[in-house]
Formats: C-alpha cells, sequence, structure tokens
C-alpha cells in the first residue's frame, strides 16, 4: 500500500536516478554497448562485410592456441613491468624537486616537465625515432654514444630485446608528467605538522623524512599512480605504431597490436583478444585493490 | 521548488539526448566538388543536385596527384559525362577496414562509395562480401578495352576466373643503383633489359666490391619487419623459379635460395637492414648503394642530383622477375541505372590514353593499357627519365600478389618468420617450413 513514507522515498529515489541518467545513457552509449558488442563479436566470424556466423569459442581457442598471442601477452608483461616503475620513479622525483620552495623559477620548471603531456604520442614517437633511429642511419643519440666509443644498440633490428626500451623511453618522457603534478598534489596536502613530529622525534635526515613521513603519507598517491598508469600503458597503440610497429621480430607487439593486426579480417579473433585484455586488466585492477586492502589511512 | 526545477532541468536534458539520438543522420562526409582548374579545393558537403548521378569514388592519392586529378582531369570527364557527378574523398591512408566499413553501409546510403581506390589484394574479401558491380561482363562486352589492358594487370584484377577491377595505375619495386659508389668499386652497371641483367652471384659480388671500395657505405638494404619485405620477397621468388601460379610456396627450395641470398649479404657486411623499407632516406644519403624501390617517387628521383643514379631490374637467377603492384579503381553495386552507368563511364575513362599517360607521368607509376604504354608521348616521357625503364622493362615478368582474402593475415605470418631469420638467425628451413604449416592453417588447409 502506497504510505505518505513510501512515496516520498520512491520521490526521493526517482530524483536522484534522474540526476546520473544523463550520464548513464552516455555510459551505456559509448561505453557498455560497444563492449557489449566486441563480446558478441568475439562468438563470430565476421570482416565487416556480410553478416557474423556465430562460431561458439573457436576464437577463443584459437588466440589461446597462438603462440604470437603469448608473445603479445609476454611483451605486455614486459612494458607494464619497465613503463611504470619508471613513470611513477621519475614522476616522484620531478614532483619532489619543483616541491622545493627555494626552487628558482619553481613555476617554470614545473610547466617545462608537463609541457610533453601536451604532445600528441604520435608526435613524440616520431620526434623520438629521428632521435634514437640506429639502422640504416643514426639519429643523434645513437651518434652521440657512438663517438664516445660505445656501441649504441641496434634496437630497431638485431638488437630487438632494446625496442621496447626505447619506447619506454619516450613513453616516460612524455607520461611522467602526470605522475609529477599528481604527486605534486600529494606533497603539497602532506601536513607540515608531521615533519615537525617527526624531527622532535629524532628523524635526522631528508632519507628518514621520506622513508618514515613522506612515502607512507603519499601510499593513497601511489596506489592512484598505480592502477592508472597500468591501464593506461597496457592500453597503449600509438607509441608502438610509430616507433616499430611491433617489431622487430614481434618484440614489441604487446596484446593491443595483436588486436590490432588481427582487424579487419579477424574480427571475431581480435574481439576474443580484447575482451581477454579487458578480464587481464580488471583482474590486475582487483589484485591491485585487493594488495592494499590493509592500507592505513593516516589523515 | 528548486528540487523540483532541477528535475525537470534533467528530464529536459535526457528529453533532447533522445530526440538527438532519433533523427535522420544528414550526411557529413568531407567531399571534394567538382573543381574548375586553377580555384582550391572545396571540402565542404555538397548539396546533392537530383538531376545529376552522384557516384562516390574514395581513394588515397598522395596529395600532388590528387590536386592534379581534381584541378585538370576530373574536369575533362566532367565535361565529357554532364550527367555524373564524381564526389572525390581522400581517405588519408590505405586502410582496407576503412573501405569497409563505407561498404557495410545500405546501398542506398548517399554516404557508400561507388568507386574506390585499393591494391587487388582486398579482391577475395570483396568477392565474399558480393559488393562488386560486374566489371567482367562489362569488359567482355567492350573486348577493345579488355584487349588493350597489360594481361599480367588483367591477371592481377582477376579472382575465380573473373575480372573483378580495373586496373588504374601499376608499379613494382627494382634496384635503384648509386652509379658513383658502383663506379668507384670498378662493377659495371648492370643492364635495364631484365633478360640481360645482373644476375644473382653477379649481384652479390657486386654488393662485396661496392662495400669494400666505399667507406661508410654498405652494398644493399634488407627490409625488415613490415608487409613491405612479403611483397619484395616475391621479386626473388620468381627469380629463383618459384611457383608463381598462386599464393608463394614458403617451403620450397625457391623461398630458401631467395632468403639464403640476403641473409648471406648480411652476415657478410655487405648489406644493412630497415625496419622502413619503403623509406628511400638511407640510399639518398649515401648509406647504401642499392636498394629496391618503387616509381612512386618519381617527383624526387626526378629532380635528384647528389650523385649519379641509375635504376635496373632485380637480378635474374632461374628467370628475370619482379614484385607487380599497383591500385585498382573497383566498381561496387549501386542502388540506380544512372550511378552504374556513371561508374563504369569512369572506369572507361581511366583507362584512356589521355588519362593513363597524364596520370601516370604525374605520378611516377607506370600506365596499365598497352597503347598507353607504347604512345609517343609516354616514349619521350620515358626517353627523358632514362632511369624509368628499369621499373617499365619488369613489368612483363610482373609477379602479383594473389587476392586471396587471407592475404593480409599471410603477409602479417610472413614478416615475423623473416625477422626470425634476417634478425634472430634463426634456421631458415625450419623457420619457414613452420610457416607454410602456418599458412595452411590461415587458409584452412
Amino acid at each position: 500500500m502506497l504510505t505518505a513514507k513510501r512515496l516520498n522515498k520512491f520521490r526521493v529515489t526517482v530524483t536522484g536516478y534522474s540526476f546520473v541518467l544523463p550520464a548513464i545513457i552516455l555510459v551505456s552509449i559509448f561505453l557498455l554497448y560497444p563492449i557489449g558488442f566486441v563480446l558478441y563479436i568475439s562468438f563470430h566470424e565476421w570482416g565487416i562485410l556480410g553478416k557474423p556466423e556465430f562460431v561458439g569459442f573457436d576464437n577463443y581457442v584459437r588466440i589461446f592456441k597462438d603462440k604470437n598471442f603469448w608473445t603479445a601477452l609476454g611483451n605486455t608483461a614486459y612494458y607494464l613491468i619497465l613503463a611504470v616503475p619508471s613513470q611513477i620513479g621519475i614522476g616522484l622525483l620531478l614532483a619532489f624537486l619543483v616541491n622545493k620552495k627555494n626552487l628558482f623559477a619553481r613555476g617554470v620548471f614545473r610547466t617545462i616537465f608537463f609541457i610533453p603531456m601536451s604532445v600528441s604520442f604520435v608526435a613524440a614517437g616520431i620526434i623520438f625515432s629521428w632521435i634514437l633511429t640506429a639502422t640504416p642511419m643514426s639519429g643523434f643519440l645513437p651518434n652521440l654514444i657512438n663517438n664516445l666509443g660505445l656501441q649504441f644498440p641496434l634496437w630497431q633490428t638485431t638488437d630487438p630485446g632494446w625496442a621496447m626500451v626505447m619506447i619506454v623511453l619516450m613513453n616516460t618522457w612524455k607520461s611522467a608528467g602526470y605522475c609529477m603534478v599528481i604527486y605534486l598534489a600529494g606533497l603539497q596536502s602532506i601536513n607540515n605538522d608531521y615533519y615537525e613530529a617527526a624531527q622532535i622525534d629524532g628523524v635526522k635526515n631528508d632519507w628518514q623524512m621520506f622513508r618514515f613521513i613522506t612515502w607512507p603519507l603519499l601510499a593513497p598517491t601511489t596506489f592512484l599512480l598505480i592502477v592508472s598508469t597500468t591501464i593506461f600503458t597496457v592500453r597503449g597503440f600509438e607509441p608502438i605504431f610509430v616507433m616499430t610497429q611491433g617489431g622487430p621480430a614481434g618484440a614489441t607487439t604487446t596484446l593491443v597490436y595483436y588486436i590490432f593486426k588481427k582487424f579487419p579480417n579477424l574480427m571475431g579473433v581480435s574481439s576474443a583478444a580484447a575482451i581477454f585484455l579487458l578480464l587481464a586488466i580488471i583482474m590486475l585492477t582487483a589484485v591491485q585493490y585487493w594488495g592494499n586492502r590493509h592500507s592505513e589511512k593516516y589523515y | 521548488m528548486k528540487r523540483n526545477l532541477w528535475l525537470l532541468f534533467s528530464l529536459l536534458m535526457v528529453a533532447a539526448m533522445l530526440l538527438a539520438a532519433c533523427s535522420t543522420p544528414t550526411a557529413q562526409v568531407v567531399v571534394q566538388t567538382q573543381i574548375v582548374p586553377g580555384e582550391s579545393v572545396e571540402v565542404t558537403p555538397a548539396p546533392y543536385s537530383g538531376s545529376k548521378a552522384r557516384v562516390n569514388l574514395w581513394h588515397t592519392i598522395p596529395t600532388d596527384t590528387e590536386t592534379f586529378l581534381i584541378g585538370d582531369l576530373l574536369p575533362k570527364f566532367n565535361a565529357l559525362h554532364p550527367e555524373c557527378t564524381i564526389v572525390a574523398r581522400n581517405l588519408g591512408i590505405e586502410d582496407p577496414a576503412i573501405v569497409r566499413t563505407g561498404l557495410a553501409l545500405p546501398l542506398d546510403d548517399a554516404n557508400r562509395p561507388h568507386l574506390w581506390w585499393i591494391a587487388s589484394s582486398e579482391t577475395g574479401a570483396y568477392v565474399e562480401a558480393d559488393v562488386l558491380a560486374d566489371v567482367d561482363g562489362w569488359l567482355n562486352a567492350n573486348p577493345t578495352i579488355k584487349d588493350n589492358i597489360i594481361p599480367s594487370l588483367l591477371e592481377l584484377s582477376s579472382w575465380e576466373g573473373k575480372v573483378r577491377s580495373l586496373p588504374w595505375m601499376t608499379n613494382n619495386t627494382a634496384m635503384w643503383i648509386n652509379v658513383d659508389a658502383f663506379e668507384k668499386a670498378g662493377v659495371p652497371i648492370p643492364s635495364q633489359d631484365p633478360e640481360k641483367t645482373w644476375t644473382w652471384d653477379e649481384f652479390a659480388d657486386a654488393m662485396k666490391k661496392v662495400t669494400d671500395a666505399n667507406s661508410g657505405m654498405k652494398g644493399f638494404l634488407v627490409t625488415v619487419n613490415t608487409g613491405w619485405d612479403f611483397w619484395t620477397f616475391h621479386s626473388w621468388y620468381g627469380a629463383a623459379g618459384g611457383d608463381v601460379s598462386g599464393l608463394a610456396v614458403l617451403d620450397s627450395e625457391a623461398t630458401f635460395k631467395s632468403v639464403q641470398l640476403q641473409k648471406d649479404l648480411l652476415d657478410a657486411g655487405y648489406a644493412t637492414t630497415t625496419p622502413t623499407g619503403w623509406d628511400a632516406a638511407p640510399w639518398y644519403a649515401g648509406e647504401v648503394a642499392v636498394m629496391a624501390n618503387g616509381p612512386w617517387n618519381f617527383p624526387k628521383l626526378s629532380t635528384f642530383t647528389d650523385f649519379k643514379f641509375t635504376v635496373v631490374p632485380y637480378p635474374r637467377d632461374v628467370k628475370p622477375a619482379a614484385n607487380l603492384g599497383g591500385d585498382q579503381l573497383f566498381i561496387g553495386k549501386t542502388s540506380t541505372k544512372e550511378q552504374e552507368a556513371c561508374a563504369f563511364a569512369f572506369g572507361e575513362w581511366i583507362l584512356t590514353d589521355e588519362f593513363q599517360i597524364a596520370f601516370q607521368k604525374q605520378s611516377g607509376n607506370l600506365p596499365v593499357t598497352l597503347t598507353a604504354a607504347a604512345s609517343k608521348e609516354y616514349q619521350e616521357h620515358l626517353a627523358k627519365y632514362p632511369f624509368m625503364a628499369g621499373f617499365v622493362n619488369q613489368t612483363p615478368y610482373g609477379v602479383a600478389r594473389p587476392p586471396l582474402p587471407q592475404f593480409g593475415e599471410i603477409s602479417n605470418a610472413f614478416t615475423p618468420a623473416w625477422d626470425a631469420v634476417m634478425l634472430n638467425d634463426a634456421d631458415i628451413k625450419e623457420t619457414f617450413k613452420a610457416l607454410q604449416e602456418e599458412v595452411n592453417d590461415i587458409l584452412g588447409k
């Protein structure tokens, strides 16, 4: 029976949902529908032309039997291991540097370190390709290294293990500014009372201050950056497409690039790989949250 | 009261979005209208004129040639066929997915392509999807036009025994020679006649001598890491006597021999690798004496003076061979007879001598018809640029990529195998036998 109380609760509920309805519609159209469509196509064989043909789990079986898929998975893990710590580490270092109150032209340096974020990945990839190209023509850095009597790795051809390093170099240059800005906000939100209290308690130097005060208090910021940079890195496509096109010898073919290579002739297979990637990212994020479950809230 | 206003506002926003989503989409394609010579290219949607048949042409013609096509050549077609409006759209990059997306539109959609320029390797996919007009029937009804097309290009345009598209331009890659480097090494310049040009042994010897005599320069540029490898591979495979009646047999002696030749040059230090085989910069810069590249570089090559150069055919082994390429004009099914008539009229026009000679002289690619290739005007053009003979003379020995629907996937499988041998010293026979098994899986054998 509709009492006044129930009617009021209903009205409040409808009001709440009507506020979020525009966002739900947009998310449905631009996120849920495409994911649903990819899931649907992953069970079909389709090349854009003609009607999709249902093939059940064949596409999933195919990717699990494909050695290139496992190579791409390995390359993705390698890319993550190199890219995430370097972006976060350098971002933290830059944040410390530009957070110093006595730094001359602090604002200018903050801007300079953040500018790479405004450059597109494609432009950055092309520039870094020119700078780092080692064969058959030598770019700026290989020339410099070779003139010092050292051998710059031929990352585009015979030293494929270095190819991912070069991509990470470009990626870090471009993305460290983002980490710097987030860490800067985190550093500036730390109450000075903690540092004063630590000094009273006997903390002697900057390293101890960082280890016992700053780093623990930056834990939420660090967690946010780990989750976000992991997701951005796994999704990364432009650096690989522009700099190496998945080579040499498949050394930089990540899962995203594998999906791209299967498109459009094998949309079912690339959709199956895309669903796998989605589930992998969700699982990785869930693991990260699970690992953070015992984190202390210091303030 | 305030809460009710917010509720009303939210409901109005939702209603507005729903209305926008349900409205009829208008054509927002970027088009280029008919251009009068001298005018800049329009890039705003053109209103459809009910009295003319509108035919959409999708292409990826490079900018300079596109400007020439739109500004100089299309007006001539428009004058001949005032009942037609050709609406050209440059796709930017030659990506089959873009064309397929357009072909997935309904037949009567104003934005669907009716004509498109793309390589022949997509033919199988189009035939499977039944999106092509009956080009074979049209050519059989016009034997004069059909007989004038270079025979090897008719084969390139065919799939399952029928001609499926019209060749627009053709090309191949040939050996660009740094003549100064060859002269310094005392190596004679090979003949531009494919039947008399250098052999594989002479080629390998030349690379050794040129590398030894020119400090800081390698003999040959071996391409890795891209689909370019598979295309240029066909020249060596064909020359080694490989079966070119269909897809290359990747576990054959011809394949092993072709791969071994370039691997030996790399191992001996007479060659170097590049991940961008189409980029002629290393050759222009004098880093390599010989590279394989195509005639579409004509605009730069025709004015290059840093050193003496020429272009010669691929070295011959069992026989001469070269990789045949180019772009086709595909004619798609249309929703009206008028559009179909205009589409075929355009196809007929691009096969005229007037069009072929003008377009190919501008673009640097090669004519697709016998009369255009033999014409006085084109022969004078070749005489003015003698290096072009290296490309032209190879055309009759061209090895085409079969237009299988799975060709793209096979090319993607080839590259890692090629790279494994060239870069990681993998065993040639083992690697390519495994590759052939992979290709058989792809083909469902």
